[in-house]
């Protein structure tokens, strides 16, 4: 997907550009205001933009000095919203196959009941969208999204209407759509956890404008993406394994790569992967495993890389995942930090939050 | 108090003169509201005071100019001259065409209004579905709009049996064509048939109120199901 958006509305203006495959999912990163939702809406064709070209899989779709501007019931691009926008005046069956029956059936991707079945929301087909909980409203317009077969998928803030609890309850639906119906996906959010959780891939917006494309640890190493990223908290996502559960005392034990990590407990079977965030900022250094003290996690690691930012520093750590930490730059010359030198990275369990629940990995349940 | 047989033409006069125009207002009525509703175009004011007009202006002031217009010398009246058509004064064709008139803001306006309570969101969301501009009006903003199509029917046809001036002065007072059940009322105050008058008067009086309360206790209802 290529595309090339001018667009302005009264102190704002857009202009943005970027190349990005036709697979896959895409995180849109940025503060509120900076152009996500619009960028969103002109992929779509709800918006259109003063100029610009956009072209999805070789086809243009919008070319201002060609006069192409396929309308949004031709382009089949599926998008879910922050308000869900399911049609109050149907059921969840009629939602689900709005654009289901619109499709001719040869190019019907999933089958309804692939879908229902995916995203367990078979028990509430014959209710009206008012008698639905937040999470499950979502879910159905996740599914009525699907069900179009889209050949680009566009989530606007899908998760930022529910409480946390909600969110990790969806996002592992979210995982399994990219895993299972291969429909690429344009992620938009300003929590960078569900993202990353998703999806190392990012695309950093601010004030109208993309800052950077690419893997997350590599962009932010670009000054301005660190900068905002830093404004809006750098977080780490970590693939976990969970080992082994403390009912009395209300711990959690999981490996990350060979190490372990001690963290609240989770509500997880043992042996499934659960993702966490850890914030950079509440990560510290230490030179040397330190004993006698309450923090639960010391991870061996090396420094990888090390960018100033302010007042601040962002110290990349190798401890077989990367990991991001934030310091001051004092503690920097007073621990004498370098590159490829050996630390530990101390957090609090407290500090460690579940992203996702229940997941389910892929090889457990496969689709017909 | 009984009805006479030309009591009885007269109301069923009415009632077809009142549904005839309730059908053809629906079908022109709904796409300009559909239009007013979601226009930004400037001449959205212009159409707007021209369909309310008929609210403002005395029927005798609408009856005339219609009078002017389809008559052997008017714009409408010499086009269908030409056209080998029947002159419209006069006809029961005459007045279905004045009462589209003189009833469409009583269509138009709950249309407009339900229109507009229509999220332009959802629309958005079902293009994303696939759904041509077509298919999201009749497929979203109709189901959505059922109340105000029921009150912009109602108070379209219980408005058209009620005229009287616009009837006067483009229809005459033949009957069985176009003497409808006010004009009726009137003949009988004039011939002193007061009983008459009185019975036919108390049919509608009753039919409009049990009409009116229809609209009025059920359409909370109707709202509050979606």
């Amino acid at each position: 997907m290529k595309f090339h958006f001018y667009h302005h509305r009264q102190s704002f203006n857009l202009d943005m550009q970027a190349e990005i495959p036709d697979h896959g999912v895409m995180g849109i990163y940025g503060p509120s205001g900076a152009g996500k939702s619009t960028l969103l809406a002109m992929m779509a064709g709800l918006v259109t933009p003063d100029a610009g070209q956009f072209t999805l899989e070789g086809a243009c779709l919008f070319d201002r000095v060609k006069g192409i501007n396929i309308p949004a019931h031709q382009r089949h691009i599926g998008m879910m919203f922050q308000d869900n926008r399911l049609f109050p005046q149907l059921t969840v069956q009629d939602n689900l196959n709005y654009g289901f029956k619109l499709l001719a059936k040869e190019k019907r991707r999933l089958g309804f009941n692939q879908v229902v079945e995916l995203l367990e929301i078979g028990q509430l087909l014959k209710q009206k969208p008012l008698q639905l909980s937040g999470g499950e409203k979502q879910r159905v317009a996740l599914g009525r999204a699907l069900l179009a077969s889209p050949r680009l998928l566009l989530l606007d803030e899908p998760l930022a209407s529910l409480d946390v609890r909600l969110k990790r309850q969806i996002l592992p639906f979210l995982r399994r759509i990219k895993d299972e119906t291969q429909t690429p996906m344009v992620y938009v959010s300003h929590a960078i956890d569900e993202i990353l959780y998703l999806t190392p891939k990012i695309a950093m917006l601010e004030a109208g404008k993309i800052l950077a494309v690419g893997d997350f640890n590599q962009v932010i190493h670009d000054e301005r993406v660190l900068a905002l990223a830093q404004s809006l908290g750098v977080e780490n996502v970590l693939h976990t394994r969970i080992l082994a559960h403390h009912a009395t005392l209300g711990y959690t034990i999981a490996t990350v790569g060979k190490q372990r990590i001690v963290m609240p407990t989770i509500d997880a079977p043992l042996g499934s992967m659960v993702s966490v965030s850890i914030a950079a900022a509440n990560i510290a250094l230490s030179t040397h495993l330190i004993e006698g003290i309450s923090i639960q996690n010391q991870l061996a690691g090396t420094v990888s890389s090390i960018q100033v930012v302010g007042s601040r520093t962002l110290v990349s750590v190798d401890v077989g995942v990367e990991l991001m930490v934030e310091v001051t730059n004092k503690a920097l010359v007073d621990l004498k930090i370098a590159l490829g030198m050996q630390v530990y990275c101390l957090t609090k369990a407290q500090s460690i939050q579940p992203i996702s629940m229940h997941e389910k990995s892929s090889e457990q349940k496969t689709l017909p | 108090m009984h009805l006479s047989p030309a009591d009885i033409q007269a109301i069923l006069l009415t009632l077809k003169l009142a549904s005839v125009v309730t059908v053809i207002l629906l079908l022109l009525a709904t796409p300009l509201a559909w239009w007013l509703a979601r226009t930004t175009s400037k001449g959205k004011g212009v159409v707007s005071a021209v369909v309310a007009l008929p609210l403002v202006l005395p029927p005798s002031v609408l009856g005339f100019y219609f009078l002017l217009a389809m008559g052997p010398q008017g714009p409408i009246g010499s086009l269908m001259h030409q056209l080998g058509w029947q002159a419209l004064p006069f006809t029961f064709g005459g007045l279905v065409v004045a009462s589209i008139i003189y009833s469409l803001p009583f269509m138009v306006q709950p249309l407009q209004n339900a229109f507009e309570a229509v999220d332009k969101n959802l629309l958005d969301a079902a293009a994303t579905l696939g759904a041509s501009a077509q298919h999201r009006f009749f497929t979203i903003a109709v189901p959505l709009s059922r109340a105000g199509f029921l009150t912009a029917i109602i108070l379209t046809f219980v408005h058209t049996i009620g005229e009287f001036g616009v009837v006067l002065m483009i229809g005459g007072n033949i009957p069985g064509v176009t003497r409808v059940a006010s004009v009726q009322i009137y003949d009988h105050v004039e011939a002193l048939e007061y009983m008459q008058a009185h019975a036919l008067s108390a049919v509608m009086l009753v039919f409009s109120f049990v009409v009116l309360l229809f609209i009025y206790t059920l359409r909370p209802a109707h709202k509050s199901s979606h």
